[in-house]
């Protein structure tokens, strides 16, 4: 009787151990391509307000560079 | 089948032992040689291979003018490079698809192409300047390397940009920011992983830095400036507006005949002048300030040259002008009158107001490069007597305009400086009823001199013009000339001071008929911008 729980406990770990690793595993890959996106949006916008932020100047510049 | 002998037996299995012991031994040599001799270099390797550490660029502070307007971004850009092992695509295709983008791809980088042929030349790298867009464009070309990299951008092209770069030196700690680092575990493809054994040290981004400069005083002193050099066909020519209560420096520009100049040089600060005539009121406010005279001082021996042992002086057009009161002396710009004012002031005196008005001392203005003279040790009588009207001594023009500033300013010095942050130090030098009293006088030199006409008739100028010769060689020389024009406006409750020199002008070595007019210009526009 006891060997048999003994094996069930086991059993039960090596299921749960599986299935922790199978969640967490999954959950860890969502977050890291939640962060990657979020990281490249950052970059995007960044860019985008570094360029928002000379066209401001270019256009609002008293002693205008034509091309830049 | 013959049978084996228990001898040969024995021998092959002590082989097969011998060999395996010696394979043994060879595995533990090969440990040995892998964990020991080569084992840091390959731990190093698979960190390096594990771990990925990432710089991180902080944003850099910009300089703002006083309306906010950034006078300095940055802007990312990439550059190319080619490492030649790597890069087996036919140059000449390259370049055309290259070209299809940026069309001087090829003229740009002549020379670097050259090298691109040469053997030994592994690595080139173009300095032509790629966009993000650009970069997507050319992704499918194999073995094209891009750099990302970062820019300074002047929106306002050369407008006060010797300053700026100047305060970007001055402050580069500040506005530079901290590099951060960013250490983490990567994937397969190299993309980081989120795990605790990631470390980060995070950016700080740079201080955005407010200045004083007003773009649009900036540039109309700029414009009028470049315009004078060819109308008095002068070497060069500098101008300072302030704001007289707070020190704050409104503009600052010169212009360079010589287009060698070091684009970083400010003349304003780096070069020194002779003052000249410019100087007689800050020793007159100093005379009647000390109680070496009075209001109602009449110079009786103004009626003839001066001789002090072997030197005589003399009046700028030889005219003499007997029982000049103050107002004469000014409005006649009279050295003679001025020498015998300082004679009743005395040396001591003298340089009391002259360290007062911190004239031997650099004004800690926020620019490297600022230069003084220092004063000498010993005074003679004629020494004294021309330093009365501004000879025999160096200054340069900020710290003249920070002198002349206190009789804009109620007698109250304040420090000159760029930026809004700095708080000015102030120190009383002459006393109120001193400064009205000066003030009146340089009105009426003004009003009564040939420059009022250059200013139109609801335009109140307190101000003075001066010549000085430059010494070459020891001697003062008639041929090289620095005229200037320093003054306020209004009078009362003045909304800006300024000072002009101008270098070696061919048309008149007179500061009234050269930096004058120059002064007069920018003041009537500066009532529309002030």
């Amino acid at each position: 009787m006891s060997n048999r729980i003994l094996i069930a406990i086991a059993l039960a770990l090596f299921v749960f151990q599986i299935a922790f690793s199978l969640y967490y595993s999954s959950k860890i890959v969502t977050e890291n391509q939640v962060y990657s996106e979020l990281n490249k949006k950052y970059t995007d916008l960044k860019y985008e307000n570094e360029k928002l932020e000379i066209n401001y100047a270019q256009k609002n510049a008293i002693n205008r560079i034509e091309s830049f | 089948m013959p049978k084996k002998t228990p001898s040969i037996e024995s021998s092959r299995s002590k082989t097969i032992l011998i060999t395996i012991y010696l394979c043994f031994v060879f595995i533990l040599i090969r440990l040995f040689y892998w964990q020991i001799i080569k084992g840091q270099e390959l731990r190093d390797k698979a960190t390096s291979q594990l771990y990925h550490l990432e710089k991180i660029i902080p944003q850099q502070g910009h300089l703002l003018a006083s309306d906010s307007f950034p006078l300095s971004l940055d802007y990312t850009y990439y550059t190319l490079s080619f490492y030649k092992p790597n890069f087996k695509t036919e140059l000449s295709s390259v370049l055309n698809e290259i070209e299809k983008i940026k069309p001087d791809f090829a003229t740009e980088n002549a020379k670097i192409l050259e090298m691109y042929n040469n053997p030994a030349q592994k690595w080139v790298e173009f300095i032509t300047q790629f966009s993000r867009e650009d970069i997507q464009t050319l992704s499918s070309i194999p073995g094209l390397d891009f750099t990302l990299k970062q820019g300074r951008f002047y929106p306002e092209n050369n407008l006060a940009k010797n300053i700026i770069i100047n305060l970007e030196r001055y402050y580069q700690r500040k506005i530079s920011g901290r590099i951060g680092f960013l250490r983490s575990i990567v994937d397969g493809i190299g993309g980081n992983l989120l795990t605790r054994k990631n470390w980060q040290k995070n950016e700080i981004d740079g201080e955005n830095i407010e200045l004083s400069l007003n773009r649009k005083v900036q540039l109309l002193a700029q414009s009028i400036i470049k315009k004078s050099i060819d109308t008095y066909n002068a070497d060069s020519a500098s101008v300072i507006i302030i704001s007289p209560q707070t020190g704050e420096i409104l503009a600052m520009a010169t212009s360079e005949a010589s287009p060698s100049a070091l684009i970083t040089k400010i003349p304003s600060i780096s070069d020194l002048f002779e003052p000249g005539s410019i100087f007689k009121p800050l020793t007159m406010a100093s005379a009647l300030d000390s109680g070496s005279i009075n209001s109602n001082y009449i110079c009786e021996k103004c009626n003839q040259p001066r001789i002090i042992g072997k030197y005589t002086i003399n009046n700028w057009n030889e005219e003499f002008h007997p029982d000049s009161t103050l107002k004469d002396i000014i409005k006649n710009s009279d050295n003679i009158g001025m020498s015998y004012i300082i004679e009743r002031m005395g040396q001591k005196t003298f340089l009391d107001y002259f360290h007062r008005l911190k004239l031997d001392q650099k004004t800690g203005v926020e620019l490297s490069g600022e230069s003084i003279s220092p004063l000498k040790n010993y005074w003679s009588e004629i020494d004294l007597a021309t330093a009365s009207f501004g000879q025999g001594f160096a200054v340069n023009q900020l710290q003249m305009l920070q002198a002349f500033n206190t009789l804009a300013n109620n007698g109250l010095l304040v420090n000159l400086h760029l930026t809004k942050q700095r708080k000015s130090e102030i120190n009383r030098v002459f006393s109120s009823e001193i400064v009205i009293n000066i003030n009146e006088i340089l009105k009426y030199a003004v009003e009564n001199s040939p420059v009022a006409k250059l200013k139109s008739p609801d335009l109140e100028v307190c101000a003075k013009s001066g010549t000085a010769q430059v010494a070459v060689g020891g001697e003062y020389t008639d041929s090289n000339v620095v005229g200037s024009y320093i003054g306020f406006s209004p009078c009362e409750n003045p909304k800006y001071s300024m000072i002009v020199t101008i270098n070696n002008p061919k048309t008149s070595q007179w500061g009234s008929s050269t930096a004058a007019p120059i002064w007069f210009e920018i003041a009537q526009n500066l009532e529309f911008l002030l």
